[in-house]
């Protein structure tokens, strides 16, 4: 029995230091997560704006502005099936040129998708605010 | 510029809307950044065009500069031992006709289809068939014995056959006329009139080749194939065809038996070869190879390995099969040369604008590449701007 009840002592002092500690890492999750939470608001508060368009789409203009500059173009041979350097093995020039034809569409395809939507995105804000603002003057009249 | 009364949600909704908008401004715009005129690339009759004279000028530095014609060769060989070797028919049929539109250089352009051709001979009689052939060659033994490669043959005796219809060299005369005679026999053995290019295994690409190579060398020559060459069409009319699209299949048994189906890396080519035999049969080849091969999204040309009603897998032939369209690299490549060889301007086109988008021109010192190409590929699109004369000259004038 006395076994059975220090088993069970065991069982229940581990249980509730594991509920303990559990309770506690909640508690700091929580604050972690309502910090990473409020970080993550932010990030898309400012991503989702014509600034953060614009700034993305500078990014990846610069981005491949320095592959190109490094040659990583030479590389891009992987399309029609031949390695780089000869060797099929060289998984670094292959992964060069992959990432090169990844930065490419990235200037060519989004990069000016990005810029473009930047400025409707400044369009239609003004157009929503002048909206909102019409329709309130409207009612306090 | 952000209004303070918009919640994420809201700028979200905008965000994506405008991404949209921006979207559907941009990409119908992007094609005609790349969308040129294509007449730098090619001329009807003439000199070589600019653009085809930069592409000439890389290819005419590897074969002058021993170093870097070693390492194209050996990156290329080290995916495909074939590429190595079409790369050397495609650029001395090119050279072919550059010597035709340019007879003031004729010289120079000679001067390396010779080179190439001499050690191209002396490659093969060295090391042997398989030096230029995959490694599967060797797997089992060809049907017909001694061993040959209709592969080597057909290209060999066409490169010896394009140079001699531009300027004879009496030294290519008795190496040409053997190798025809060779293949004629070796083709006569088999039901579909076709030789194996790899142990039981024919190519509609290699004995299309091939024969364009015996009606030059008749040209040449004076012999006479023309009932073979009759009773081939008519062979491959009735055993060759895919029903599903009426294309040549690409690849068969020495008994015939359909292989792979109908492929893009193959059929362009096909009906440029064919243009020599039948211009009737080449030009239905044509139009059925456009109808299930030739594609376009947002302006960009492109040509898909396989049609819709064939599934075939990802090879070296293939190279990489871009998801969902069936666009092939390889296939797109030798599209070109169907286009120009048919006439077909829009498609040349579009194809042009894929390959400035995709292809990564890389301009120095007055030569023009395609870095996401390899030599091979480079010869195909030179070939295809410059092609023209050689089959004028061979189908007008008879002896």
């Amino acid at each position: 029995m006395k076994a059975v009840d220090s088993r069970q002592w065991t069982v229940d002092s581990e249980g509730k230091a594991k509920k303990e500690v559990g309770s506690r890492q909640s508690a700091e999750g929580g604050e972690e997560k309502a910090k990473r939470g409020w970080w993550r608001r932010v990030f898309w508060f400012q991503l989702f704006s014509p600034k953060g368009f614009l700034i993305c789409a500078g990014t990846l203009a610069v981005l491949f502005g320095a592959v190109h500059l490094a040659g990583w173009r030479d590389y891009t041979s992987i399309l029609c099936g031949q390695a780089p350097t000869g060797d099929m093995a060289d998984r670094t020039a292959i992964q060069l040129g992959m990432a090169y034809v990844v930065f490419y569409i990235g200037f060519v395809l989004v990069a000016p998708i990005l810029a473009i939507a930047a400025g409707v995105f400044a369009a239609l804000q003004r157009i929503r605010t002048s909206i909102a603002t019409n329709g309130h003057e409207g009612s306090r009249r | 510029m952000a209004s303070p009364q918009l919640t994420l949600g809201k700028r979200f909704i905008l965000g994506v809307v405008a991404l949209a908008i921006a979207s559907a401004v941009w990409l119908p715009m992007l094609s005609l950044l790349y969308r040129s005129d294509p007449t730098p690339y090619f001329r009807n009759n003439g000199p070589v065009a600019p653009k085809a004279r930069m592409l000439a000028a890389y290819h005419l530095k590897l074969w002058t500069d021993p170093a870097l014609r070693e390492r194209e060769i050996s990156k290329m060989r080290g995916a495909n031992a074939e590429w190595d070797f079409m790369g050397r028919t495609f650029l001395v049929l090119a050279l072919a006709n550059m010597a035709l539109r340019e007879p003031a250089a004729q010289e120079t352009y000679l001067k390396v289809a010779d080179d190439i051709i001499d050690e191209t001979l002396r490659l093969e009689r060295e090391k042997g068939l398989h030096f230029f052939l995959m490694p599967y060659a060797r797997r089992t033994p060809f049907v017909v014995q001694p061993p040959r490669s209709q592969f080597l043959d057909g290209e060999i005796a066409l490169m010896l056959a394009a140079r001699r219809a531009v300027a004879e060299k009496p030294a290519y005369k008795a190496p040409l006329t053997e190798r025809v005679n060779l293949m004629v026999e070796r083709m006569q053995k088999s039901p579909v009139l076709c030789a194996e290019s790899y142990p039981d295994e024919c190519w509609t690409f290699c004995n299309a080749l091939a024969l364009a190579a015996i009606r030059v060398a008749d040209y040449l020559d004076g012999t006479d194939h023309s009932a073979f060459l009759r009773q081939w069409v008519a062979t491959a009319k009735a055993k060759l065809i895919d029903l599903d699209t009426g294309i040549l299949v690409s690849s068969f048994s020495l008994q015939g038996h359909h292989q792979d189906g109908p492929e893009g890396s193959s059929i362009w080519a096909v009906v440029h070869w064919l243009q020599l035999i039948d211009e009737g049969f080449a030009s239905d080849q044509y139009r059925a190879a456009k109808a299930a091969l030739a594609g376009g999204v947002l302006g960009f040309g492109y040509s898909r390995e396989w049609p819709e009603s064939w599934r075939g897998p990802e090879d070296i032939d293939s190279g990489p099969v871009v998801p969902v369209l069936g666009a092939s690299a390889s296939a797109s490549g030798l599209a070109f040369l169907g286009a120009r060889s048919f006439g077909d301007t829009s498609y040349f086109a579009a194809l042009l604008a894929s390959l400035d988008f995709a292809g990564f021109p890389t301009r120095r010192d007055g030569t023009l590449r395609y870095a996401a190409s390899n030599q091979v590929g480079d010869a195909v699109v030179l070939y295809a701007a410059v092609l023209g004369p050689l089959w004028q000259k061979v189908k007008v004038v008879r002896r």
